[in-house]
Parts: structure tokens; C-alpha cells; sequence
């Protein structure tokens, strides 16, 4: 490499270490980062703007859209924000409904997240066991909703389908096998001597810098800060439960902010998910799901709103937030969306100062980064060039390509 | 900072005893949902654009809070004021507690500047950025960044995603997926198999 240390270390927007675009800078004086610095917004799609010129039913079904993971998160956030406003209660049943798909979604997030981690770390025989354990969720999620990736279920004033009691065994029977793997998982993510000396003491972020930044969910409990909004913020069926914030004490140790202690919190956050979805099962209160079945019904009631709200929800990685204003109008008057991974990506500065080059990937992924799906997409040709797709290109080459295929 | 939990009620009154009249508004939602219908508390305040520093810093004397984001929004193209909210919450980490807090203000458009809080909580700077790039919004004493944050590099200057009036997004920057249509194919369905798609 040609000139004098520091060197400037380019990763992405588009890297093998990377699961969705980001462009991290990294300032490397041998393999010690010095300095980092990041430049999301490679994955901007104006999903907020669109939602200006749509009334909030069918911003509902856009909201799922924001995230492939979260698949219930925004939806929630957003319903519960329009409710408040639009004075609407969702039934009992529906509350108990949203709960066990939310934790649900958790399961499968975090598990789906420990592949990514056991990736990053080279050890990619555990990265297929959790990511084919993963698969039962994602068929309990599919029995609920129908769908294993947008989930659709959420309605303003409830859920669109309802869990039966002819559900109820399917349920129970992939808890239990969560349950029976539980201690297998925590022994190969935890107890692995190379998984320990890679994360621990690595990726720290202190309590103090925790709460300086607002940071959210496993990312925040891991440096010690206790918020959980399903146990500090009554909001669905999280209210009736006892819950304490799963926190890396939980496994005998201190809290100590590192990339291990984020391991910690997630696993034990599968095992806490389970037993407040079986919880949930036993105490379903009976009765309809929606407030009102009727969507124009729903609609008109949006119409007349008139006010301002937040609606928030504790995703598998922290608190979701969307500011709803309306003004009896068709569409909302504003509509800000407050993602959970915005509140932790603004930490990686802080947590890739002053590690080694190859523990950037995990330290990166350990806060569980959600930049969601692509805007456009840059190809290099054989020949070198260059050529950007626009989102008109693509749609017409996958006109083409469902033409071959049908052919 | 006081370690006794504060009810909605008395944030209110502090703040209003330490704000005065900069206080133009409040109001206190209270929503309870599940079996049990445990209360979730939500404070609105409507504060003056002057006051935005020090009652982040009165909040602070509450408890020391968690700042969700800054919103805002363009109130309209014939409007002159932009509406951004501080959403903060307090009491996180305490069962049962916690309680949004969100600071409201209207702020003109032709003087679109407010005070950076990175002095009180470093960490602000992130959701400050995200102001400054799609509403054009000034945020006095925030270090420049090297670079957008939210928006693509070669995004243009003085045009702003969330804003209505004459820096909104113009019509030529928007693409309608609609609108570019299909590819023509050469040997059209029906004529292939005599009338049955």
C-alpha cells in the first residue's frame, strides 16, 4: 500500500461482510481502527412520502413494508399511533393476538440474526443450525398470518385474522421445540471458546454513551441501561404480564457493553419470547379480533380524526417509534417513521474505535442492522462500465423474466 | 435529578413553573389497553421556538431522558411555518412508568433554525442531521457533517423530501412505476393460442 499509515479502509455499500448496503470508513493504523465513520441512506425509498397521499388503511399494508424482518413492528407502531388519535380501542383479543405475533417475529429476528453473527465469525455450521431452527417460527408465523415474510395481520382497531384454538397445538408444539433447543444454543453460542475470545471485551459501549446516544433494545440492555418498553410502557397484552428486561446478568455476569454481552441478551430474549407467548395462549381472552369490520367504516372514522400521536413498540431490536398527526383529511398531515436500528447505527464510531480490522464484521452486525432493501442497484459489466438500473428498468426486466419463465 | 416518579400531571406543572409562558399548550393522553388496562402515559406540549434548549434542559432535572427522534413537518405550501416535535421519554427502565414527553413547536419557514442539543446529550446529532436534510432545517451550533446521512450523495441542494412549498420535491424527480409500462412482446398471447390467455 502506497503513502504513510493511517490508511483509509472503504467497506461497501456493497461488501460480503455487509447483509444490506451501508458505506463504513474506516481510518486503520495497522489493524487497529483508529477512527470510523458511516453513510447510510444508500437505501432511501420515500416510504414516509408515499404515505402522505395515502389514507391510513392503506398505509397500514405499506408500513409492512419497511422492514422484511419486522414484519409486525411498523404496522403496530403505526396502528396504535392511529388509534390514539382516531379514539379507536382495539378488542382484548386482539391485543393478545398482536403480543404472540410480536414475540413470534422476535424469535425468529434474533435467531436469524445469531446466523448472521456466527457468520461473521467464520463459524458457519452454527450459522446454518440457527438458521434452520429459524424455519419454525417462520411456519408458526405463516399458520398465524398466511405469510411468512410481510405478515399483513394488522388492521386499525385489531387484527385481520384471529389465532384458533385449532391453532393452539401447532403453536405449542414449536414452542416446546424451541424450548428442547434452548440449552443446546446457548451452549454453542456462549460457552464457545472462540465465539468468547472474539466478542468478549470487544465492540464496548459504555452505560453512559448507552444513554447519551438514546440507543434501544439488546444494543442498550447489553451496557446496562434497564428499558424494555413491553415492561416500562403498558401497550397490548405486555401490561398484564410480569416481565423483567432480559439483561446480561441474567447469565451470571456483569454488563459489561460488549459484542458478548449483546449475544447474551438475545438468547435469553428467545427463551423469555416463548414463555410470554405460552403465557399469552392461557390467558387469550375471548371475543372479535377488530373494532369494526368494515374498512370504509374504519376509514370514515379516520377521517373525522383530528390530533397527534405516538405509537411505539419494543421490536426484537428496540423501541419503533411513528409520529402520526391528522387533520380530518383522507391522508395523515404528517408521518414520521422512527426505525429501532436509528437509534443504535449512530453508536458504530464509538464501538469500532479502537479494534482489530477482522472483529469490524461481528462489531458491525452485533448491534443487528436494519437498513432494509435496496433503491437502485449499480452493475459492472464485463467490460468494466458501469450502468445504474432505475427502479423503471427493473420492473421491466422482471416483466421478462415472469414472461420466460410462463414460457 | 429527583428520584421520586413523577405523575403526568406534575411533569406538566414543572415544566409550566419553569418555562412560564413559553408553555402555549398541553395535554395529557392517557391509553390503556390488554386485560388489565394498565395505563400508558403520553404528555403533548406545545412550547415557543425560543425555549427548545432549556426545556430539554428542564427535563433533564426530571429525569435524565431518552430522546426517540426530533420530527417534523411542513404544515402546508400556503402555510409559513414548519411543526417539529421533540419526542422524548422519561422514566425508561422504570416498570410501568415511562412517559413520553413530546415538546411541540411551530417554526417559520423564512427563519428555519433551531438549537443543536448535543451539548446535553451527544447523541442528538444523528436525528439533528436528518432535520437539516429533509427540511431544510438549521441546526445552530451542530458540527457540519462531511457527508449526508439520509439522503443519496449526489441528492441536489435546496431541495427537501418532507417540505410542500417551492423546495418540495419537484414533479420531475418522480418516477411513477405505473407509468413506464410493459415491455411489447413480439408474438402477442392471443394471437399464439387462438384466443385463451
Amino acid at each position: 500500500m502506497a503513502g504513510n499509515a493511517p490508511y483509509k479502509v472503504p467497506v461497501g455499500p456493497i461488501h460480503p461482510a455487509l447483509k444490506e448496503p451501508v458505506h463504513i470508513e474506516l481510518t486503520v493504523v495497522g489493524e487497529e481502527v483508529i477512527s470510523a465513520d458511516f453513510t447510510p441512506g444508500q437505501t432511501h425509498r420515500g416510504i414516509e412520502w408515499m404515505g402522505l397521499s395515502r389514507n391510513p388503511v392503506q398505509i397500514v399494508h405499506l408500513t409492512d413494508r419497511i422492514c422484511g424482518i419486522c414484519g409486525v413492528t411498523h404496522s403496530l407502531a403505526f396502528a396504535r399511533a392511529v388509534e390514539q388519535i382516531a379514539e379507536i380501542n382495539a378488542p382484548e383479543r386482539a391485543d393478545y393476538v398482536r403480543t404472540i405475533i410480536a414475540e413470534f417475529e422476535r424469535i425468529q429476528s434474533h435467531l436469524l440474526w445469531a446466523g448472521v453473527a456466527a457468520h461473521e465469525l467464520g463459524f458457519d455450521t452454527l450459522f446454518y443450525l440457527a438458521w434452520r431452527v429459524r424455519e419454525e417460527a417462520m411456519d408458526a408465523i405463516e399458520l398465524i398470518t398466511g405469510n411468512r415474510v410481510n405478515y399483513d395481520i394488522i388492521q386499525i382497531g385489531g387484527v385481520r385474522r384471529d389465532i384458533t384454538e385449532d391453532k393452539f397445538d401447532k403453536i405449542r408444539k414449536c414452542l416446546n421445540s424451541y424450548k428442547d433447543l434452548f440449552a443446546k444454543l446457548k451452549k454453542l453460542f456462549l460457552e464457545d471458546a472462540v465465539i468468547k475470545s472474539r466478542c468478549k471485551g470487544t465492540g464496548l459501549l459504555s452505560v453512559e454513551k448507552a444513554a447519551a446516544y438514546s440507543t434501544v433494545g439488546p444494543t442498550a440492555r447489553a451496557s446496562g441501561l434497564t428499558a424494555d418498553l413491553r415492561v416500562d410502557y403498558p401497550y397490548c397484552a405486555y401490561g398484564d404480564l410480569d416481565l423483567k428486561p432480559v439483561m446480561p446478568t441474567i447469565y451470571g455476569k456483569d454488563c459489561d457493553g460488549d459484542t458478548y454481552d449483546r449475544i447474551v441478551v438475545r438468547i435469553f430474549e428467545i427463551a423469555q419470547s416463548i414463555e410470554i407467548i405460552e403465557t399469552c395462549l392461557d390467558n387469550m381472552p375471548f371475543g372479535a379480533v377488530l373494532y369494526e369490520e368494515k374498512v370504509a367504516k374504519i376509514l370514515a372514522l379516520c377521517k373525522k380524526a383530528s390530533g397527534e400521536a405516538v405509537g411505539r413498540h419494543e421490536a426484537p431490536r428496540g423501541e419503533a417509534v411513528h409520529y402520526v398527526a391528522m387533520n380530518n383529511a383522507e391522508a395523515p398531515a404528517a408521518w414520521k417513521v422512527k426505525a429501532s436500528s436509528y437509534s443504535n447505527l449512530h453508536v458504530w464510531p464509538l464501538i469500532l474505535k479502537g479494534n482489530q480490522l477482522a472483529d469490524i464484521p461481528v462489531i458491525v452486525a452485533s448491534v443487528d442492522p436494519c437498513l432494509s432493501c435496496t433503491d437502485r442497484v449499480a452493475v459492472a459489466d464485463e467490460n468494466g462500465f458501469k450502468k445504474i438500473y432505475t427502479k423503471e428498468d427493473l420492473s421491466k426486466m422482471s416483466y421478462l423474466k415472469s414472461r420466460r419463465m410462463s414460457e | 435529578m429527583s428520584d421520586d416518579i413523577l405523575t403526568p400531571e406534575q411533569i406538566v406543572e414543572s415544566l409550566k413553573k419553569s418555562l412560564g409562558d413559553s408553555v402555549l399548550d398541553s395535554k395529557i393522553q392517557i391509553r390503556t389497553e390488554g386485560t388489565k388496562k394498565r395505563e400508558n402515559k403520553n404528555i403533548l406540549i406545545t412550547i415557543s421556538r425560543d425555549v427548545v434548549h432549556k426545556a430539554a434542559e428542564e427535563l433533564m432535572k426530571i429525569s435524565y431522558p431518552h430522546l426517540s427522534c426530533i420530527s417534523g413537518y411542513d404544515k402546508g405550501a400556503d402555510s409559513a411555518d414548519l411543526r417539529i416535535q421533540y419526542i422524548f421519554t422519561i422514566y425508561g427502565g422504570v416498570p410501568r412508568n415511562e412517559t413520553l414527553v413530546i415538546f411541540s413547536l411551530d417554526l417559520p419557514k423564512n427563519d428555519a433554525v433551531l438549537p443543536t442539543l448535543t451539548d446535553l446529550m451527544e447523541g442528538t446529532a444523528f436525528t439533528e442531521h436528518e432535520k437539516e436534510e429533509y427540511l431544510g432545517i438549521k441546526i445552530d451550533g451542530l458540527a457540519k457533517a462531511e457527508h449526508k446521512f439520509f439522503l443519496p450523495q449526489d441528492f441536489p441542494e435546496n431541495v427537501y423530501p418532507l417540505r410542500k412549498d417551492e423546495k418540495k420535491i419537484p414533479d420531475t424527480m418522480v418516477k411513477n412505476l405505473f407509468a413506464c409500462g410493459r415491455p411489447k412482446r413480439e408474438n402477442p398471447p392471443l394471437e399464439n393460442n387462438g384466443g385463451a390467455e
